[in-house]
């Protein structure tokens, strides 16, 4: 196994899944991860020094489904998958899931999905991908400190919906 | 009041990973895309670490904003030398004024700080004084003046005539001139009106007498003006002694030369008196009433061309006998500083000066710095405002 079989292994699944949840879409999400990788193996070299290389992925990655997200021929498309993107979320839950778990995972990416981009994306990035909040500052070009409060924004705005409130103060319980 | 409850972290990861995770990741997409980093990597190899573009972030956007704040330096920076050539320009045009300026304001400070300019410095004296025949003076001056009077000039008419032609000497061995003469005067506070009185009386001594007179006390700025009719003999010693009751701010005086005037009027005079006598001689031999009526007719007609005639000649033997002095007497507002200045005097005018120049200058330079600043404001600004946008964001 080469370099880039071992890297497209390793990365390709989470980064493909992380543009799934931002765009809720999965032909843009497949094409915008493909576009992510190719440029970023293209300048896998000119990255700085010392950067983190997960942030440095994740912000290809996040550039090009905003780019997606952005481009006005295709937000009719997404608007039109959200449904579908309902769908899959709903149905996706494996069956050895408790009903009481995915009913609340249910609640909770519905709850994220109301939130805006700028809320969405680092939630998405801490919570699913595992950045630091380093790595979500260098991948969407904000400091730490914006960071740090835009998922502090994020979680209190997700907890003003008073079914999540109940679901995860009855979970927590 | 905020609601500070937030989700729990670790649920939310729960349910993120859930949802996730049960997206499958498709493996022919994988496989494509394998394919084409390899096709990319035979087609354009890694770029070299020279070139460092940043990652993720589209080219073109980047340069456009590039553009954009290029294009804004070289704007602003094109106005700004526009405006210091247009300033350039302006203070170049201002030099001129001000080198023709220094005369109006040093004068007008001067006056300000009652230091005044010795006479003779500053004003341009015009004295343009024909030699006046010596022998027709003595005999103008003793023998018309007290007939004249010191009151009034004296009353022209037919009467008067004779006496008038007496007083003078004859056309053919004088000269004519008609003499005027203005001063205008600055006399210390408070003396305007016995300077005044004092020109009269220096007129009425020398056989003068005053023609006019007005004196103004009130207001702040007391001012007065006479004008007094001086034999031509004794002009020039009674400008010479108004000259010494003040400090001569203008002085000019004139002569007109109207001897030859004079000369043809006397032989018009003549010429009609003796056609007057010849039509008398002709009256005498007339024996018909038409041509009495008619020679009497040219009698009149050339009585009164006489008159008229005789008249002019009075009149100019009148200008010619006098000269017309007009004195304007002005009170001077400040003291008048005779001496040169102390030390300390002009140090502090120097001072003065020098302050006031300095602030001129600040006031006129605040234009320009102020000018400048907003440049430099709007300069900083809008390279802030360039680097905020430069600066990558995605969300």
């Amino acid at each position: 196994m080469d370099d880039r079989t071992a890297w497209l292994a390793d990365a390709y699944p989470s980064a493909y899944r992380t543009a799934f949840l931002i765009l809720r879409n999965r032909a843009d999400a497949e094409e915008a991860v493909q576009d992510a990788f190719l440029r970023a193996w293209r300048f896998r070299d000119t990255q700085r020094q010392g950067a983190a290389p997960n942030g440095w992925l994740y912000r290809v990655v996040v550039n090009a489904c905003c780019s997606k997200l952005r481009c006005p021929a295709r937000r009719w498309e997404t608007l039109a998958d959200h449904h579908a993107f309902a769908v899959v979320r709903d149905r996706a839950l494996p069956p050895d899931v408790l009903a009481g778990d995915a009913d609340r995972a249910r609640r909770v990416v519905a709850a994220l999905d109301a939130l805006p981009e700028s809320l969405r994306i680092p939630v998405i990035l801490r919570y699913y991908a595992g950045l630091t909040e380093q790595e979500i500052s260098l991948a969407i070009g904000r400091r730490p400190g914006t960071v740090k409060s835009r998922l502090h924004e994020a979680r209190r705005r997700m907890a003003r919906d008073d079914t999540v409130r109940a679901l995860v103060a009855q979970g927590v319980d | 009041m905020i609601d500070d409850t937030v989700i729990d972290e670790g649920r939310l990861r729960a349910a993120l990973a859930q949802v996730a995770e049960a997206e499958p990741v498709s493996a022919s997409a994988m496989a494509r895309l394998l394919d084409a980093l390899e096709g990319a990597e035979a087609e354009a190899p890694a770029l070299p670490t020279h070139r460092r573009l940043p990652a993720g972030t589209p080219a073109r956007p980047h340069r456009r904003r590039v553009a954009v704040a290029v294009a804004s330096i070289v704007i602003v920076t094109g106005s700004l030398m526009a405006a210091l050539g247009g300033h350039a320009t302006a203070t170049n045009g201002g030099a001129t004024t001000l080198a023709v300026g220094p005369h109006g304001p040093s004068s007008s400070a001067r006056s300000a700080f009652g230091i005044e300019a010795p006479a003779g410095a500053q004003t341009p004296t015009t004295v343009a004084t024909p030699a006046a025949g010596s022998a027709a003076a003595p005999a103008a001056g003793s023998a018309a003046a007290p007939a004249a009077g010191s009151a009034a000039a004296p009353a022209a008419g037919s009467a008067a005539a004779p006496a008038a032609s007496d007083a003078v000497p004859s056309p053919a061995d004088s000269t004519r001139v008609v003499k005027n003469g203005q001063v205008d005067l600055v006399v210390r506070h408070g003396r305007v009106e016995a300077v005044v009185a004092e020109i009269s009386l220096l007129s009425a001594a020398q056989g003068g007498y005053v023609s006019s007179t007005s004196t103004s006390l009130g207001g702040g700025a007391p001012s007065g003006t006479v004008v007094v009719e001086i034999p031509e003999a004794q002009f020039e010693l009674v400008v010479d002694q108004v000259r010494a009751l003040g400090r001569v701010e203008e002085l000019s005086t004139s002569g007109r030369d109207v001897t030859s005037q004079y000369v043809d009027l006397q032989a018009q005079i003549t010429a009609a008196q003796q056609a007057e006598q010849r039509y008398l001689t002709i009256l005498g031999q007339a024996t018909s009433i038409g041509d009495i009526l008619a020679v009497q007719q040219q009698i009149d007609s050339i009585d009164t061309q006489l008159q008229q005639l005789q008249g002019q000649q009075q009149l100019l033997d009148q200008q010619t006998t006098y000269g017309t002095l007009s004195v304007s007497v002005a009170e001077s507002s400040k003291v008048v500083v005779v001496a040169a200045p102390s030390g300390w005097s002009r140090a502090w005018h120097n001072a003065v000066n020098g302050f006031a120049a300095g602030a001129e200058a600040l006031v006129s330079a605040s234009g320009l710095v102020a000018f400048v600043g907003l440049c430099l404001l709007a300069l900083v600004a809008g390279a802030w405002l360039v680097w905020r946008r430069a600066r990558p964001r995605v969300v």
